[in-house]
């Protein structure tokens, strides 16, 4: 069963150019952020008599207004942000998980009121929710991962839920109720295991959502601060420089289109695991 | 059917006071005091203190809650801390000018979705459907924030051609043409906004419709493709959508933050944002009610539009 | 009164393309309907008989291609008309009428539209005219207050007026054949009586053939003049009622004569299922296709396919044993 799953992802990928792409591309974003410290150049060092410079030899994405070299500071960036996503991710996802399985398995009264507390909270607009928290936390790259873990899960708990509505009457779960394990036990060790693929596949969407929260949260001035960099905050940078410097807008950009686009494609790739009878279907 | 309306804005009543109660908390638990938006740090304590017993700050917590909830409902939201002007009086004028650009970008990334879902959803796997699909794949990967700043770089600074701020140029706010111009380029970026998640909304929708007997008996009385497409399945896909659209309301008070603020755009948004990094709480409370009841009156909205439309809820006899 | 036959199917193969395998439902059927006759269409499911009608109809599915053979209607070839010639034929000369009337109707037209779409697109007449010829068609299949109904949306319907509606759909633009795909089998047995003596009573009015497929022998047995008894995509035996039902010459349909239970008759004796289960389409046998399933089955009949005899003008069968 298990190499049929992965026969199947195989084969996925093979048909899917752009599949091939984003796994390619990840593994090559993720390997380049590990390894920043090889890089030579200081993404903190500023040169006053070299601002604003355009694409040149020595610094092949230009410098920005402070003469820092722009290459480094966005691949310095970008480990920030994919910090950022998988951090967050991690949080929201194992948040989602508890509520979800708790759910789902107890039913019941449970159920009702987390259920509607998902509901609630999920009402409120994100942007909205997530700005008035950060109020309450001091701007930063903690702050920003909180704040993103905590209100993101809701999704992953709804799905969660669903799936263990349906795994809980399957029969080695009725077995192990009846052979008196406790209910901590079979969360763990037979529910959580049957979800797995799900919670694979929403983690991946997870952290795409993350990336892009976060950008748009550092952008606004919200999230990251300087002199750390993110692919956002350096874009609010680019903003304010856009007239002169248009093209420290496009790396920064271009890589977070780049790796969002990535991450969903590989969790819509992942779903072909989850459902073997749907593969080549829909995307 | 008129009982189900009633069933469900009763039931949406006791979700509006959890959330009022919830951002009361939020108001409470804030490091700020409303007192200090009337105040002035040279006001002598015994004046403050008049202020507090006014505004009954010294009253328990649940009074107050009710106090608050009072000025609430009759549009009485406090005022800001930093410039000390009404909130209510701000958010008059600027909810229009979000609402002038929202509520067209909106519509047309709906209009535009029906179409291009429909025939993505018809010819799934087929070439349209996989320009289609990955039209949405990549946009919905897009910051919006990023895609305003190359838009203005293009039609802004580089060939000039439209303005890059503000609703209206100053001395001009009566014309047409003129918000018309402004008015471009935040549409578009706020419809491209909109429309990957909506396509496939519509695409996974019609999808599911073609398989359907009724499509099929459909062909066998001679229906052309387009006939059954437009005809038809259009009928069952807007169904849903018109729920969709109902949830959307909050949108027009929150739905174009980053876009509004990037523009310049007198709206709800950069007076938010500006309201944040100035730590203005009563701002941010005042609109953290306004959406989270919106949100719920949305909902209330899509499910009245649903019964109202769909004539098996409708003719329940 | 021109005999040459309405419709004539020959040699018609149609078969499932998915991405590694392929599916042959219907394997090389020759079949004819006269004007005037109602044909029977007896078969298991998966024997092919749905995809028969529906090659004959031009509703496959996308991933259905009709292999080779011809369809002749009123001696054209139709499989040969382009998709909007062949509209003008769907609907008007040829109408279907489907198995489960609870889903055939889009919930979100009243039922008069259903029929006044049809009737503007087949007859061209405006909206009102085709409103009254629509209330004219729904009487005839007897729904109580047409005027009002006309009006009213499927949900208000129950399954046996759904398929009455449909019917009225099929018959609005006088169809010169009517396909019947088991339109009684999703309904209760009296309701079922009830819309085959409708058929009936229809087909005498219009003066239309009907083929009705069914698995159900009791419903061809007392509507049908003719039957073709199908099985693994292939025709094993077609004759009239009479012949099929008193003097049967397959194997097959003999063991499913025998395993209806009879009303007179010893109760003792058991009723006698067919063992085994239908052949795989994906792999077809090269023989007979009853033949592992057969009591009489010889090693000829799984080596080879067996041809034709004729026991009549009307009557043949495909077996080698057969007498």
């Amino acid at each position: 069963m298990e190499n049929r799953r992965i026969k199947n992802f195989k084969d996925e990928l093979k048909n899917s150019k752009s599949a091939i792409f984003s796994v390619f591309f990840l593994i090559f974003i993720i390997f380049i952020s590990v390894f920043a410290f090889l890089i030579p150049i200081n993404p903190d060092a500023t040169n006053t008599s070299n601002m604003l410079q355009t694409p040149s030899i020595g610094h092949l994405f230009g410098t920005d207004e402070l003469g820092r070299d722009y290459l480094t500071r966005t691949i310095y960036g970008g480990r920030v942000s994919l910090i950022v996503g998988v951090l967050a991710m991690i949080i929201s996802t194992s948040i989602g998980v508890l509520v979800g399985t708790v759910s789902g398995y107890f039913g019941g009264s449970i159920d009702n009121i987390l259920m509607r507390f998902v509901d609630i909270v999920s009402s409120i607009p994100w942007l909205i929710l997530v700005t008035v928290i950060s109020i309450f936390l001091k701007p930063g790259l903690q702050a920003i991962i909180i704040v993103i873990g905590l209100f993101t899960w809701m999704e992953i708990a709804r799905l969660v839920r669903a799936e263990t509505l349906s795994i809980k009457e399957r029969e080695y779960v009725l077995y192990a109720i009846s052979i008196g394990q406790s209910s901590k036990t079979i969360i763990v060790q037979h529910i959580i295991p049957s979800v797995f693929p799900t919670i694979i596949i929403a983690s991946t969407t997870s952290i795409a959502g993350a990336i892009m929260t976060e950008s748009s949260l550092s952008f606004l001035g919200l999230g990251i601060q300087q002199p750390m960099s993110s692919w956002g905050n350096l874009l609010q940078n680019a903003q304010a420089n856009l007239q002169s410097a248009p093209y420290m807008a496009i790396l920064p950009g271009v890589l977070i289109i780049l790796t969002i686009y990535s991450f969903n494609k590989l969790g819509n790739t992942l779903r072909v695991i989850v459902e073997p009878k749907t593969a080549g279907g829909e995307r | 059917m008129a009982k189900y309306i009633l069933k469900r804005i009763l039931q949406a009543i006791p979700l509006l006071f959890i959330i009022s109660i919830i951002c009361f908390t939020f108001i409470k638990l804030a490091p700020y005091n409303a007192i200090d938006a009337m105040a002035t740090p040279n006001m002598p304590e015994e004046t403050v203190n008049l202020i507090k017993a006014k505004y009954g700050f010294d009253k328990p917590a649940y009074v107050q809650y009710f106090l608050w909830l009072k000025g609430v409902l009759s549009g009485q939201f406090g005022y800001s801390i930093v410039t000390h002007e009404s909130i209510a009086n701000d958010l008059v004028a600027r909810i229009p000018a979000t609402i002038k650009l929202v509520l067209p970008s909106y519509l047309l990334a709906v209009v535009i979705s029906i179409i291009l879902g429909l025939l993505a959803g018809a010819n799934k796997n087929k070439f349209i459907d996989k320009i289609i699909d990955g039209f949405c794949s990549i946009s919905i990967a897009i910051p919006t924030f990023w895609f305003a700043m190359i838009i203005i770089f293009i039609f802004g600074y580089k060939l000039g051609i439209l303005p890059i701020l503000g609703m209206n140029t100053i001395g001009k706010e009566k014309s047409f043409s003129d918000f018309l111009l402004h008015f471009i380029m935040p549409c578009f970026v706020l419809t491209f906004a909109f429309l990957p998640e909506l396509i496939r909304y519509v695409r996974s929708s019609t999808i599911g419709q073609i398989s359907q007997n009724y499509v099929i008996v459909q062909d066998a009385f001679g229906g052309s493709k387009g006939e059954i497409l437009f005809k038809h399945i259009c009928k069952n896909v807007l169904l849903p959508i018109v729920t969709k659209v109902g949830m959307a309301l909050p949108m027009l008070v929150t739905g174009g933050m980053i876009t509004e603020t990037i523009f310049g755009w007198p709206g709800v948004g950069p007076y938010f944002i500006t309201a944040i990094k100035g730590m203005d709480y009563p701002v941010i409370m005042a609109i953290l009610v306004l959406s989270s009841s919106l949100v719920i009156l949305g909902n209330l909205l899509s499910d009245i539009l649903y019964s109202l439309i769909d004539p098996r809820i409708r003719g329940v006899r | 009164m021109n005999n040459e036959a309405l419709l004539k199917v020959k040699d018609l193969k149609t078969t499932f393309y998915s991405k590694n395998n392929k599916i042959e439902a219907v394997r090389g059927v020759n079949i004819e309907i006269k004007s005037g006759e109602i044909l029977g269409i007896v078969g298991e499911s998966g024997s092919g008989k749905s995809v028969l009608m529906k090659s004959v109809i031009g509703i496959l599915p996308e991933n259905a291609k009709i292999d080779s053979g011809e369809v002749y209607f009123e001696e054209k070839n139709i499989l040969n008309l382009s998709s909007r010639e062949m509209r003008k034929i769907k609907g008007k000369e040829i109408a279907m009428i489907f198995q489960d009337p609870m889903t055939a109707l889009n919930p979100l037209m009243k039922i008069g539209d259903h029929i006044v779409e049809v009737l503007v697109r087949h007859k061209g007449v405006n909206k009102r005219i085709a409103r009254k010829m629509a209330i004219e068609v729904l009487n005839d299949v007897g729904i109580p207050m047409p005027e009002k109904r006309i009006d009213q949306y499927p949900h208000e319907f129950s399954g046996g007026m759904r398929q009455r509606v449909l019917i009225a759909m099929a018959l609005a633009c006088d169809p010169k054949l009517l396909i019947a795909d088991e339109p009684t089998t999703a309904l209760d047995v009296t309701i079922q009586a009830q819309i085959l003596e409708l058929l009936k009573s229809l087909k005498e009015k219009n003066n239309m053939s009907i083929i009705l497929i069914t698995h159900d022998l009791g419903v061809v047995a007392s509507l049908c003049n003719r039957i073709a008894v199908m099985y693994g995509g292939l025709i094993m035996e077609e004759g009239t009622t009479e012949e099929i039902f008193y003097s049967s010459k397959h194997p097959y349909t003999k063991a499913l004569l025998n395993s209806i239970p009879k009303v007179q008759g010893d109760e003792k004796i058991r009723l006698e299922p067919i063992k085994g289960s239908a052949p795989s389409l994906l792999n077809p046998p090269k023989g007979c296709p009853f033949a592992e399933r057969c009591a009489f089955a010889k090693q000829e009949c799984v080596d080879k396919m067996p041809e034709y005899k004729s026991f009549s003008e009307t009557h043949k069968s495909m077996c080698f044993f057969a007498q």
